[in-house]
């Protein structure tokens, strides 16, 4: 079992899928168990794969930094001269997706639990949130980019139904936005893929071909292919193994990405360009500035749960991409580009929390704080140093939890009025205490208090892109400057927040019936303490998650400079 | 440039017994908070109060045990967390500095919760009361003994937090909620500064370990490699105890936070949370170079002479005393400004007595008055009262004869009268800024005049208050005769809440510092509890003039308000510029809010923008898409209808013969044999 156990956390959610297929009738009760069952088995693998990760130092994107590797070639398509097509299954965990796969089996349990209420075609609901749940966990640990793109598309189409099928009122509008968006960042990845499919070729695979011949070796077939030797050869293996992706020598001298290559387009290398495509379409599903728009329209039509998932993890694959992909791929080009991107970071930071400032939607709010935070993560990656890095990580990592609260919280009182505005509550607090208990505890972990996860995020973000700002001068000294301001203003739309619609006389709105604003239930208050609990637990004690995942992300750092 | 600094191994140092104590003091409020927050409303109240200040009489005690028997410094350092090999430590320093801090911030919290005990009777929302005060205290201990700037950083901020959620403790009222998130954000502004400082520090000393950061900077100023790393964070970390410590601008929240249950403006707001900025600013004194503690002077004389100003104006009683906080904390400041760091912590540590003691004693006044309130409320009749309001007040001298004499002996102590532990204090302070003025000349002589004058100023308004309260005749009986009957029936305050006035009192005397009443030098404070105190020349006209000041000041109050009718103020104008904290919230409202709220605007513009520009798109796509439909249909379409059609006419011409007559058969049969035939014919 332990060799297929990454394949076993990903498919697993197959069998729910198949079990709902033989219950029958209408009747939501038994399809919601379902649903609970599967993630409460992903979280409990998840948690295993995390206690039995060892932290050691490998070299980044090496065979060996990789635990539970499962490759088996899927299939391979000859293409006449241009060589061979070989398209393997191939997941492996490192630090970087163990982070990743822990969040995900968090919040996919989560927004299992959160999908308890729904009845409107429940067995459709399910077996499409049980397909995110076969996507999410696979987007992460997919280590040919091919296997990769799969998951990564896979997981619009059940997206786009939960949101076009269970959503409000303009539900229609916002899974289109949602579709379209992110299917135009797929087109750019895509492209990338092939252009790196064409330029690349993979000298293990070869290996295994001409094994028959004693005596070759990896190193003699680079030597052939940079000799000119091999090259127009029908037997070169392609492949979009990201481990075979991550040496440089593996790519043709010659080819569109070679180091030889002097076609430009626009004054930029098709390195360049094929860097900005990657970039761009991880940052819109990030979001970033000025990609971000599809975000608070989904958001704010999305039923709960699916909210919960978007802002919980999906967002966290756009950085994932960027740090396992985008940046470990074309290092050169993202060191020349760290200027532009740490202004992207900036301005998402400080863009983001400013409209969230002037929301009057709760969830609207909500969804630009969160591409505020998410603006964090873009300016970690910037200065490229292993503080900055790790905090990048750390921020999804606790901004998933952290805006998996949030959301919850905005649909327990979604739930009981059907009103999010927030002019048009007041008082809160004397009416639904330990509701707003936890609401000021979320509130406060997510504009970064320390001894709550947001803080060590944050502050490692600000310390890694300063120092970077120093001893490299990947970003100008300012932009982490300026990024603080960003601390203040999510301080300011919280607080102003809790104290418009939280303390002060209890009133209403007169559309509101104020009999329904009963405080949490048992079940409910089980779900958000749990996740405050592990907030509070990964700000005091980051070093559960930091220790595990340090040395791979020292070793990112290393290749990156290395690389550069 | 981080190349030209030494990099220092930073060993781990496990606790020791001593350190091990510390500790178990730290912890004894998180569990008290954990236990308390989680239990809330399912234990009795009593219980809930007495295991709270039994926990912080325990703590007290310990830590009086600790300051004994401390003996040079006790450093202990483990790892937080790591990322690979680079290593976050979180250390403990107790020194005889960090001892007396504790048993300060101890002592007054005790006192505090003590008093609380009775005050916090039966108010609402009492089972938040205390778990919000040992959230308070832990962190407080926190600042105290991390020898870490990030670990400092992080109870900086959760003392933020505390005073957040106990200057809104009552958020039904509109001025607590607002005062709250007020001090919060002022707080959390300045405290951006100390983001930055650690940012500074970590990126060009790679770590922030306080002991470690001390050695790295002596040696880079000693070597004069980078001045500007140190200037700059000192200058940041002075910025963020601008927040904390009440300087001028930022002081305008403290006024405000007096929204909050009295105790809790005697110990945040005027006892420990504010004083953990000084005394911040006192352990990263290594950082305070060049010209930033010229700046920590002036500003710190600035804040001095305007809260003082302020304060004559304010009939708010607690205000008084907030605005008094904010000048003191203005000394402080001037003194670390000038190096006098033992005498800023001598000032702190006088000042976290008596001015706790102040406030207490005006709490048991504004007690009394909401008795009053509540009486009449009692029998059917509510009345509007500002129990705060100290035009209404007057005359409690003979019916709480305990809380006016501890209110007196602060008053002595913070006026700065002979035999009060005030007198010594501000008296070293004084001391340090003429000896300063004497080396350096020029402005200094107008930093010790204005200290002087605010030493009159002191005076004054403390005078103006304790006549206004506790002399002449109780005046809301003028306005309102029916409160007499009440009045006549008020007593001294129970018991629980007089103990900690006499104790609180009692520490206003000048034994407890030094034996000599006159000056500190040779006390034992000056020489243990702080030693990296320079030694300060003695002068003996500084007491007597500041002796003078005061006397003639009270003198001119005495005169004035002897006979007042506090109702009618005359200089309206200074009072409004006064009442508005001169205009410095309109002033940030205008530089700073208003600006926040247009871009936010622009940037939701913007986002609409994108949208438009996005919907754009799409309608292109759709009428692209309306256009490809139309040249299908029509050209496309119509060009296989065409060929379609033409068929079909073709067909229909020829089907046109045949039409089922045998004969049009036979004839076309015939037509096509003979060609045939003709074909043969002509083939072969």
């Amino acid at each position: 079992m332990a060799t297929h156990i990454l394949s076993i956390l990903i498919f697993l959610p197959l069998l729910g899928v198949l079990g709902l297929l033989f219950i029958q009738g209408d009747d939501h009760r038994s399809y919601r168990w379902v649903s609970v069952l599967v993630t409460a088995l992903q979280l409990a693998l998840s948690i295993y794969l995390f206690t039995a990760f060892k932290p050691e130092y490998f070299q980044f994107h090496s065979y060996d930094s990789l635990v539970y590797m499962e490759k088996a070639n899927w299939f391979q398509l000859s293409l006449g001269n241009l060589g061979i097509l070989s398209v393997n299954y191939f997941l492996g965990i490192d630090g970087l997706s163990l982070s990743m796969i822990l969040l995900s089996a968090i919040v996919l349990f989560a927004g299992a639990c959160a999908s308890w209420n729904i009845t409107k075609q429940a067995k459709g609901y399910h077996a499409l949130y049980l397909l995110l749940c076969i996507s999410i966990p696979g987007c992460f640990l997919a280590l040919d980019l091919f296997l990769f793109f799969l998951f990564f598309e896979f997981m619009l189409l059940p997206m786009f139904f939960l949101i076009g099928i269970w959503g409000g009122v303009r539900r229609e509008y916002a899974s289109i936005k949602f579709f379209l968006y992110t299917l135009l960042g797929s087109i750019l990845i895509l492209i990338v893929f092939i252009v790196l499919f064409i330029s690349t070729y993979n000298p293990a695979e070869m290996m295994e071909y001409v094994s028959s011949n004693a005596g070759v070796t990896i190193q003699h077939i680079q030597e052939g292919i940079h000799s000119g030797e091999l090259i127009n050869n029908p037997s070169i293996i392609h492949s979009l193994d990201l481990i075979q992706l991550s040496n440089p020598v593996n790519y043709f001298p010659n080819g569109l990405l070679g180091e030889h290559n002097t076609l430009t387009v626009f004054g930029y290398s098709i390195r360049t360009w094929c860097f900005i495509a990657l970039l761009v379409g991880f940052l819109i599903k990030l979001p970033a500035f000025p990609f971000h728009t599809w975000l608070p329209d989904a958001h704010v039509e999305a039923p709960t749960a699916v909210s919960v998932v978007l802002a919980g993890i999906l967002l966290k694959i756009g950085g994932y991409g960027l740090i396992r992909i985008a940046w470990p791929l074309f290092p050169q080009e993202a060191g020349d580009a760290s200027w532009w991107i740490g202004l992207i970071g900036v301005t998402t930071i400080l863009y983001a929390a400013f409209v969230a400032l002037i929301q009057t939607d709760l969830k609207k709010m909500i969804a630009y704080s969160s591409v505020s935070h998410m603006g964090f993560v873009v300016l970690g990656l910037a200065a490229a140093k292993t503080e900055g890095i790790t905090g990048a990580v750390y921020q999804m990592f606790s901004h998933g939890l952290i805006s998996a609260l949030l959301f919850l919280l905005v649909g327990v009182l979604y739930d009981r009025t059907h009103d999010r505005m927030i002019p048009n509550y007041r008082g809160l607090i004397s009416k639904m205490p330990a509701y707003s208990v936890i609401v000021t505890i979320a509130f406060f972990a997510s504009l970064g208090l320390p001894g709550m996860s947001g803080f060590i995020a944050e502050i490692l973000i600000f310390i890694g892109a300063f120092k970077g700002a120093i001893d490299t001068a990947a970003i100008p000294v300012w932009m982490p400057l300026v990024a603080t301001l960003g601390l203040l203003l999510s301080a300011s739309y919280y607080l102003w927040t809790l104290q418009r619609m939280f303390f002060g006389k209890f009133s209403t709105h007169m559309s509101i019936d104020r009999n329904t604003l009963k405080d949490l239930t048992v079940s409910e208050k089980a779900l958000l303490y749990s996740l405050s609990g592990l907030i509070i637990l990964f700000g005091l004690f980051p070093a559960i998650l930091l220790n595990k995942i340090g040395p791979s992300m020292e070793a990112w750092t290393s290749f990156f400079i290395n690389m550069k | 440039m981080s190349g030209l600094i030494p990099h220092i191994e930073v060993p781990l140092i496990p606790a020791d017994s001593i350190s091990m104590l510390a500790l178990t003091i730290f912890f004894m409020p998180i569990i008290t908070f954990i236990l308390l927050f989680f239990t809330g409303k399912h234990i009795l109240a009593s219980i809930r109060s007495w295991l709270a200040t039994g926990v912080m009489g325990v703590m007290f005690v310990l830590s009086v045990y600790l300051h004994i028997s401390i003996k040079g410094e006790h450093l202990s350092r483990w790892i937080w967390f790591e990322i690979g090999t680079i290593k976050f430590t979180t250390s403990m320093l107790l020194n005889n500095y960090s001892t007396t801090m504790m048993v300060i911030a101890t002592f007054v919290s005790f006192m505090v919760h003590l008093y609380s005990v009775q005050y916090m009777k039966e108010r609402r929302n009492h089972s938040k009361y205390f778990p919000y005060l040992a959230l308070f205290v832990s962190s407080m201990l926190g600042i105290i003994l991390s020898d870490n700037l990030l670990i400092t950083f992080i109870f900086w901020e959760l003392v933020g937090l505390a005073s957040f959620l106990l200057i809104g403790f009552w958020y039904e009222k509109d001025t607590s909620a607002a005062a709250a998130k007020k001090a919060f954000l002022y707080n959390k502004f300045a405290d951006l500064a100390f983001v930055i400082a650690i940012m500074i520090l970590y990126a060009m000393y790679g770590t922030t370990e306080i002991s470690i950061l001390k050695e790295l900077v002596n040696l880079s100023v000693t070597y004069q490699a980078v001045l500007a790393v140190p200037i700059f964070a000192g200058l940041a970390i002075w910025f963020a105890t601008v927040g904390k410590s009440a300087q001028f601008p930022l002081y305008v929240w403290l006024p405000d936070a007096m929204a909050g249950p009295t105790p809790v403006s005697a110990l945040l707001h005027a006892a420990t949370m504010v004083a953990a900025g000084v005394f911040l600013l006192l352990k990263t004194s290594f950082l305070l170079i060049d010209w930033v503690p010229n700046l920590i002077t002036i500003f710190g004389c600035v804040t001095a002479l305007l809260a003082a100003l302020q304060a004559i104006r304010t009939f708010d009683s607690k205000k008084v005393l907030a605005f008094s906080t904010v000048s003191q904390l203005g000394y402080m400041m001037m003194a670390v400004g000038v190096g006098a760091d033992d005498a800023a912590f001598f000032h702190l540590a006088t000042h976290a007595f008596f001015k706790a003691c102040l406030f207490l004693s005006v709490g048991a006044v504004i007690h009394a008055m909401h008795h009053m309130q509540s009486h009449q409320f009692d029998h059917g009749q509510y009345k509007e009262l500002d129990a705060l309001d100290m035009r209404l007040m007057g005359g409690f001298r003979k019916k709480m004869p305990i809380t006016f004499a501890a209110y007196s002996v602060s008053y002595a102590a913070l006026i700065g009268l002979p035999f009060f532990s005030g007198f010594l204090s501000k008296d070293a302070i004084l001391g340090a800024l003429y000896d300063r003025a004497v080396v350096s000349g020029s402005w200094s002589w107008l930093i010790v005049a204005v200290a002087f004058t605010t030493v009159g100023l002191t005076a004054f308004y403390m005078t103006r208050q304790m006549i206004l309260i506790f002399f002449g005749e109780f005046r809301l009986l003028k306005t309102d005769a029916s409160y007499k009957k009440y009045f006549d029936h008020i007593v001294e305050s129970e018991w629980l809440i007089n103990i900690p006035l006499i104790l609180l009192g009692a520490m206003s005397f000048w034994f407890f510092f030094s034996l000599n009443p006159l000056h500190a030098q040779t006390g034992w404070w000056m020489k243990d509890a702080f030693v990296s105190g320079t030694h300060h020349e003695f002068h003996i006209f500084i007491p007597i003039v500041a002796s003078l000041f005061t006397l003639g000041a009270i003198a001119i109050a005495v005169q004035k308000y002897k006979t007042i009718d506090a109702f009618v103020d005359t200089r309206l104008t200074l009072t409004r510029v006064f009442a508005n904290n001169y205009f410095i919230e309109k002033g940030i409202t205008f530089l700073f809010v208003q600006p926040v709220f247009m871009i936010s605007n622009m940037c939701m513009a913007t986002d609409d923008f994108i949208n438009r520009a996005i919907h754009a798109k799409a309608y292109f796509f759709i009428v692209v898409a309306q256009l490809a439909d139309v040249f299908d249909r029509w050209v496309i379409d119509g060009l296989v209808h065409f060929v379609a059609g033409f068929i079909r006419y073709i067909g229909s011409f020829f089907r046109s013969y045949l039409k089922g007559n045998i004969q049009g058969y036979f004839y076309f049969t015939l037509i096509a044999f003979a060609l045939m035939l003709l074909w043969l014919g002509w083939y072969l």
